[in-house]
């Protein structure tokens, strides 16, 4: 088992396996619906300084994701 | 199969729902390339087996769990329509998959429409259509809306749309099923990232993606000036050319003064119409609307489109996410804000894709102040452009700052918090020269039909008034607040009363009275800042109700007031 770490941590380019999503039921089925869910695998494409927005690569779409709302995001690295 | 009477389009957000409802209907919905664009539903016709139903283009939503007020709006339609078009993005299968399978467990006949799907053929993606049909147990039609590929055999097949009884699943099994499906039907062919991806995501990028922003902005502020420029032009010739001989004919026919020259034609500048300074009805008040701002609203709204359906509207929107957030809002208010520099009317319209009140208030009230409309800026670079490009320039800063600063004001001011940004970001496209053309020629018509009018209306209204010396009195009332504070003639009132109706009117007022730059700097910042016209009046009424606009107005004054005071003092 890799180390579990919130998406804002990871490094731009690095790709992760989603293994939780933190956050009450409205955060979870939002992200869920837009394919944010355990066990798929987010690519981080860009991160802005200062808990700024960050864009992840989901499957074939790009989302932009406020630094709040991404760090509830928890991955692990894939290997 | 019954009759059909309604027929609901539904889909996830931007997979060109409004695009397929336009070559469904031949109606010409706004559509661009970016999510959320239909924030009401909009409804047409469409021939289903030679009978006429209704075709209704249903907000985008990624499910149906009643979470936002999209998918409550979803949920209630899905009671009245017989049979649901489900569009789904070909190029992004998986998370599409989500809504249709919720739609198989609703009571109601389906039928797939794969969009998008000339896309899907260019990125290596192959689906297995009548393997998809098999699996989901519906028609599933491969589509291309904006090429118009496969929408007559969409249509064909309408009355095959089957309701598949499917049990209700739980959030889990509909990931499962939906991973299987696309396990079974699609197969992706690895290829190397095109030009427009590795653009789309230098374009995301901070140290990157802040300098094409800026390059970007100066770019389309230099064409659109350039178009308009060149336009001005050309409508001018054409106005002095064709209208001035039959203006001249009936100035003279009237008797080159009086009550109805006056008012139609307007003053004579040393014998000649000039139509900028005349002020007549048919005039001044068809040179403004028709030489002066058309040319840079067609100029504008044709830059406008090519940045909305290229897709690089949401990218601003996370570059800006930042500075946005210091003013109580996120990202995606720069989109209504970009809106209002056409004309603050749709701008503020926008502002409904916002999650909370707190944040529409905001960004409608900060619009109507600090964003200039098209119109009035056409009129500001024509009247100040002569006195120097500083004085545009200062009359640019002063509403930006306004803009911040007011902001910034409001964020502290009101209870409450910004939401976070999330936002799904669609790959850049080119634009389809047929969507791009409907579109800008429906922003135009839209121009033509309902500011002109008023122009006209407004122009015939000053010139009574101006006629019986009704201003006098109001010049003399607010003469103080005009002399002392702003350094005007008390004469300005005029032209920023008749704001209210039209800024591009109020502007050309303004240049009549003979003011020096500084004093035309005060005063179009003024008008710029001050009442909103008319048609934004309203819809600030609607959006935001009537106690939150008049909250609004005030704010408007007050911001005029200083501003104005400042500028006359410090200049």
């Amino acid at each position: 088992m890799g180390e579990r770490i919130p998406v804002t941590d990871v490094p731009v380019g690095a790709s992760v396996r989603v293994v939780e999503v933190l956050g009450g039921h409205g955060m979870r089925s939002r992200l869920h619906s837009i394919g944010i869910r355990p066990g798929i695998v987010v690519t981080k494409v860009s991160g802005f300084p200062g808990h700024g927005p960050v864009v992840l690569q989901v499957g074939g779409t790009q989302t932009a994701l406020g630094f709040g709302v991404c760090s509830r995001i928890i991955g692990e690295a894939t290997l | 199969m019954n009759r059909i009477e309604k027929v609901l389009l539904m889909g996830n957000p931007n997979v060109g729902k409004s695009v397929v409802f336009s070559r469904l209907t031949g109606i010409h919905a706004v559509s661009s390339n970016y999510p959320g664009t239909t924030v009401d539903f909009s409804q047409g016709t469409v021939q289903v087996n030679g009978q006429n139903a209704t075709l209704i283009d249903v907000p985008g939503t990624y499910g149906l769990e009643a979470t936002c007020k999209a998918e409550q709006i979803a949920n209630t339609m899905l009671d009245e329509g017989d049979v649901v078009v489900n569009v789904v993005d070909a190029t992004n299968l998986e998370r599409n998959l989500h809504l249709t399978l919720h739609l198989l467990e609703q009571n109601i006949p389906l039928i797939v429409a794969l969009n998008i799907w000339d896309e899907a053929k260019h990125k290596g993606i192959e689906i297995d259509v009548a393997k998809l049909e098999e699996l989901l147990g519906v028609p599933v039609v491969p589509t291309a809306a904006v090429t118009g590929e496969g929408i007559k055999e969409l249509v064909s097949r309408i009355p095959e749309a089957r309701n598949v009884p499917s049990p209700r699943r739980s959030e889990e099994q509909r990931w499962q099923e939906m991973g299987r499906i696309v396990e079974a039907v699609q197969s992706v062919e690895h290829r190397h990232h095109t030009v427009l991806e590795v653009l789309g995501d230098i374009s995301v990028k901070p140290l990157s993606g802040l300098p094409i922003a800026a390059m970007v902005m100066v770019a389309a502020f230099a064409v659109i000036r350039f178009i308009g420029e060149t336009l001005v032009g050309w409508f001018e010739g054409a106005f002095e050319g064709l209208w001035t001989p039959l203006m001249m004919r009936l100035s003279g026919a009237l008797g080159a003064s009086g009550f109805l020259h006056d008012i139609f034609i307007g003053e004579l500048i040393e014998g000649e119409i000039d139509f900028v300074q005349s002020f007549g009805v048919l005039t001044t008040g068809l040179f403004v609307p028709l030489a002066m701002v058309l040319p840079y609203v067609f100029s504008f709204y044709l830059i406008l489109g090519v940045l909305e359906d290229f897709g690089y509207l949401p990218r601003l929107a996370v570059l800006l996410d930042k500075l946005m957030h210091r003013m109580g809002l996120h990202g995606w208010a720069i989109i209504p804000t970009l809106l209002g520099l056409g004309c603050n009317v749709p701008g503020i319209m926008a502002v409904r894709i916002l999650e909370n009140r707190r944040e529409r208030f905001i960004a409608a009230t900060i619009i109507s102040i600090g964003v200039p409309c098209a119109a009035l800026q056409a009129m500001v670079l024509d009247q100040l452009g002569d006195h120097g490009a500083m004085y545009v320039g200062i009359v640019y800063v002063t509403l930006f700052l306004a803009w911040v600063a007011l902001g910034r004001i409001l964020d502290a001011v009101l209870k409450g918090e910004s939401p976070e940004l999330l936002m799904e970001i669609p790959p850049y496209r080119l634009p389809a020269v047929r969507t791009l053309g409907l579109k800008l020629w429906r922003r135009m018509r839209g121009f033509l039909k309902e500011a002109v009018p008023i122009v006209l209306l407004g122009m015939l209204v000053v010139n009574v008034l101006h006629y019986v010396h009704v201003f006098d009195y109001i010049a003399d009332f607010t003469a103080p607040v005009m002399t002392r504070l702003f350094g005007l003639p008390k004469e300005a009132i005029v032209a920023i009363v008749l704001g209210f109706l039209r800024k591009d009117v109020g502007v050309g007022m303004l240049g009549t009275l003979g003011l020096s730059a500084k004093q035309m700097v005060v005063s179009v910042t003024v008008l710029a800042m001050s009442f909103p016209c008319i048609a934004t009046f309203v819809i600030l009424a609607k959006e935001l109700g009537v106690r939150d606009m008049l909250k609004s107005v005030i704010i408007m004054l007050a911001a005029a007031l200083a501003a104005g005071t400042t500028l006359n003092f410090i200049l």
